[in-house]
């Protein structure tokens, strides 16, 4: 399962904002689902209708039972498409029919008999057809899966249902009073002629619209699955540090770091979930729609391959937390409190001291009101007290908030932050151009003179916009992006409030825009006054 | 005409624009482009924000003709393009020309009128002539529809089809102007006038031949090969992103060139930057895609998503 070719933004939506975009997939693959559910539909129906027309006509109902009976059926064809639309992979109408067999043979009968009754078929199914689970496995995965979006399933398949009677009853009625007189005799054979009435004409009616509203059945309850799974798997997570990886590409440890700091985040998520997500079954149990093809395999196969896949796994887990990344020690020195069991009077000289007095003080030098034998007052007491100490806190924080730049230690830490920046791995290369450190002259403007002097000017300039951009991403800590151009650089330095920096780069970006879009030979006085002006804006190089 | 000529003869026009349609001035500068880029432009925004004034106040300052259409949704082709009667006394039929024969378009409320109609601007937008009876006419020069539509109450409108959509160079956004903008606008508006209407300027700036020759001058402004570059792929990559169901096609990457060559004169530049390039790529493509369904799910706006998928294009370094 390649979650980085998902086609839709994994994120944590509510059950009702997936029935949505289900929705929106379906009438994005109208056209395949409704092919795929369509054709075996159709051909059913018919063969269904003409042996009950034949055999029982005056039961021709029985036909509409049998079709509704065999629907879970028709819906896996348009749900195996969807599975793989969803990570990219659009199979034709012909492949996935050619399918058809082999998608249907895994627990068809259960899901024709009893399992038809269930009102979250939408949502079970895909447990069933890509999961390939049953059993207890099953049940486990569904008492999981049915903590969130089980409600508006039932609901979706209530409102699917009542879709296709509506219309069907709508089409019945349409052409009832839009048939000329002359063919309603005909037309009587199929309603009033023939046992039933109307309804037989409204089971055809059905039969022929049914396959309208199921693209939007199977899409939406997929995706009530997919949510869930999210909601379950953190997908979302997965591909953003999938994303944070490829864009740090040029970090030598960086992937490492990614690696690791995704798993420790992923344990960290299901460790502190409740025990119903993180059940190590639930977590373990990924099937997946790659492995779909192979659904044909035995229950009790399928269960024995889950079990080593288990111990792989719980094994591989196992060695990256006996890795040195997982065992460094460090020594920290810092204050903190110590454990209340030990001795709590023996907190040490200093400023803890004299505020802990501070504090004993105040509350001991309160007086002390004899409410005799009333403990529910010394509750309200003891609540008024701690009422207090909240309100205390809580205008400290305020004022704090309120006044924030006032207070010199912000803006040490605003410094702290632009250093800790700063200290960030730079990248090497940006918009084609070489920006290491290593990698420019001792003497940038000494170089850079130089080669305008052997009628090189166009490399004179390069070197200086190169060199100025190295400068503010090394020594300055700004962050400049491969998208960025030019002018949005230059909007980078001048929202940081520097005027010296952001005045000269505005100058070497208009020299170097003449030069390399203008296609305009610069003078020697402009490179001059810059490379004058380099040591002012980078003093402490050169 | 030299550089610094169309410079100044620009910046005369931005400030008599500037002057009727306060705080606004991206939207006059993008207006001008278009212009300037002999292309069309579809400005959206909520009502009572000058749109129709802005469009006025450029036919002031321009010595051109100028008409207006006001969309209804009983407004018929003919009533665009003009058509042929019967002229009883002459015994001939004689054509009657719509008011698409002029330089300046004003098309009120487009979305409005029905398909058929607004079907009728096809060929008057792309080939700029008219064929009425089998005979095409030539619509005069310079030519330039600017029409204008609100994103709400859209209830009776309808939607512009792709193919009129791709025939506008741009589609700019005409927001709320700011407080003190609005005080001014306030003030000046309300004293010595009994209506909301502006008092017109009698002098015209630029007269035809004159934005001809600044049309033909943007048209020349250089660009470096590797701008047209970075300019390809900022389109190319809408048909290439996962966010986008459909990207914009080929006449996207023309008219971001027109664009940016137009935005680097008035800008009184030379050459084209990237800047150039992706600052015009928002409005030059905002109406030639359509994002894909998650995305419209998640509330996201055209831009929003163009910011997205722009920044994952290197922009270009020699």
């Amino acid at each position: 399962m390649q979650l980085d070719k998902l086609c839709i933004n994994t994120k944590k939506r509510s059950p009702w904002e997936a029935i949505d975009l289900g929705c929106k997939l379906a009438i994005n693959w109208f056209k395949p689902l409704f092919l795929l559910y369509a054709i075996p539909f159709y051909i059913t129906a018919s063969i269904v209708s003409i042996l009950c027309y034949w055999l029982i006509p005056e039961y021709f109902w029985v036909s509409f039972i049998g079709m509704w009976f065999l629907k879970p059926i028709f819906d896996r064809a348009p749900l195996y498409f969807a599975s793989r639309a969803l990570f990219s992979e659009y199979l034709s109408v012909k492949t996935v029919l050619s399918n058809l067999v082999k998608i249907n043979r895994f627990d068809a009968i259960k899901w024709i008999t009893w399992r038809r009754l269930s009102p979250t078929r939408c949502f079970d199914l895909p447990i069933t057809v890509l999961e390939g689970l049953t059993g207890s496995d099953r049940s486990k995965r569904l008492s999981i899966m049915h903590v969130r979006g089980s409600g508006e399933a039932i609901m979706l398949s209530l409102i699917c249902f009542l879709s296709e009677i509506l219309l069907a009853g709508g089409l019945d009625a349409l052409i009832s009073l839009l048939l000329p007189e002359s063919l309603y005799d005909k037309y009587s054979i199929l309603t009033s002629d023939i046992a039933g009435g109307h309804f037989n004409f409204f089971i055809l009616s059905y039969f022929f619209l049914a396959p309208l509203v199921s693209p939007f059945f199977v899409c939406s309850g997929f995706m009530i699955y997919i949510n869930r799974r999210v909601q379950l798997e953190a997908w979302d997570i997965d591909i953003q540090f999938q994303k944070m990886a490829k864009k740090d590409k040029y970090r030598s440890t960086g992937n490492l770091s990614l690696t690791l700091a995704s798993l420790l985040l992923g344990c960290a998520l299901f460790s502190s979930s409740t025990p119903t997500l993180a059940e190590p079954d639930s977590f373990d149990i990924h099937l997946s729609v790659e492995e779909f093809s192979e659904i044909e395999l035995e229950d009790e196969v399928v269960v024995e391959d889950l079990s080593s896949k288990r111990q792989i796994y719980q094994q591989a887990i196992i060695e990256i937390y006996e890795s040195p990344d997982f065992r460094q020690t460090k020594e920290v020195t810092k204050w903190r409190w110590k454990q209340s069991s030990q001795n709590s009077d023996s907190w040490s000289d200093g400023l803890l001291q004299k505020i802990r007095d501070f504090f004993q003080k105040l509350f001991e030098s309160s007086p002390k009101v004899d409410i005799g034998e009333a403990p529910d007052l010394n509750i309200i007491a003891v609540l008024v007290k701690y009422l207090l100490i909240g309100a205390l806190i809580t205008a400290v924080v305020y004022l704090l908030n309120r006044y924030k730049e006032n207070f010199a230690f912000l803006t040490r830490h605003i410094q702290w932050k632009r250093k800790f920046r700063a200290q960030q791995p730079k990248p090497e290369i940006l918009f084609g151009l070489d920006v290491t450190k290593e990698n420019l002259p001792e003497d940038i403007p000494q170089e850079v003179l130089a080669l305008y002097d052997q009628n090189k000017p166009r490399q004179a300039v390069s070197l200086l916009y190169r060199a100025c951009l190295t400068k503010l991403m090394h020594q300055k800590g700004f962050h400049f992006y491969e998208s960025q151009t030019e002018g949005e650089c230059l909007q980078t330095v001048t929202r940081s409030g520097n005027q010296k920096e952001s005045d000269y780069l505005k100058k070497i970006t208009q020299l170097w825009q003449s030069v390399a879009y203008g296609h305009t030979l610069p003078n020697r006085s402009p490179i001059e006054e810059l490379c004058l002006s380099w040591q002012g804006v980078f003093p402490n190089e050169n | 005409m030299e550089l610094e000529t169309a410079f100044n003869l620009i910046n005369t026009i931005k400030n008599r624009l500037n002057s009727v349609l306060l705080g606004q001035e991206t939207v006059v500068d993008e207006v001008l482009i278009a212009l300037l880029s002999n292309g069309h432009i579809l400005i959206e925004g909520v009502p009572g924000l000058g749109k129709t004034l802005l469009v006025s106040a450029l036919a002031n300052a321009f010595d051109g003709d100028f008409k207006r259409i006001q969309f209804t949704p009983d407004l018929m082709p003919s009533d665009i393009t003009g058509h042929v009667m019967f002229d009883t006394e002459s015994n001939k039929f004689r054509l009657r020309s719509g008011p698409v024969f002029t330089n300046l378009l004003l098309a009120d409320e487009i979305n409005r009128a029905p398909a058929k109609t607004q079907a009728a601007l096809l060929e008057v937008m792309q080939e700029r002539q008219v064929t009425i009876e089998g005979q095409s006419k030539p619509l005069s020069k310079p030519f330039m529809v600017l029409a204008t539509q609100n994103p709400i109450d859209q209830e009776g409108t309808y939607p512009l089809p792709e193919a009129e959509l791709d025939r506008f160079l741009m589609k700019i956004f005409i927001d709320y102007p700011s407080f003190d903008h609005e005080l001014m606008l306030a003030k000046t508006l309300t004293t010595g006038s009994v209506t909301d209407q502006q008092q017109k300027q009698s002098n015209d700036v630029i007269n035809k031949e004159d934005l001809l020759k600044l049309q033909q001058l943007a048209s020349e402004i250089t660009i470096d090969d590797q701008v047209v570059d970075y300019a390809v792929k900022l389109v190319r990559i809408t048909r290439e992103s996962a966010a986008i169901q459909r990207g914009a096609g080929p006449r996207a990457s023309l008219a971001l060139l027109r664009t940016a060559r137009a935005r680097a004169l008035i800008n009184g530049g030379s050459f084209v930057t990237p800047d150039d390039v992706k600052q015009m790529a928002f409005p030059v493509v905002r109406h030639r895609i359509q994002i894909a369904a998650e995305m419209e799910i998640d509330g996201l706006t055209n831009d929003q998503v163009l910011m997205q998928v722009f920044n994952q294009v290197e922009a270009p370094r020699v």
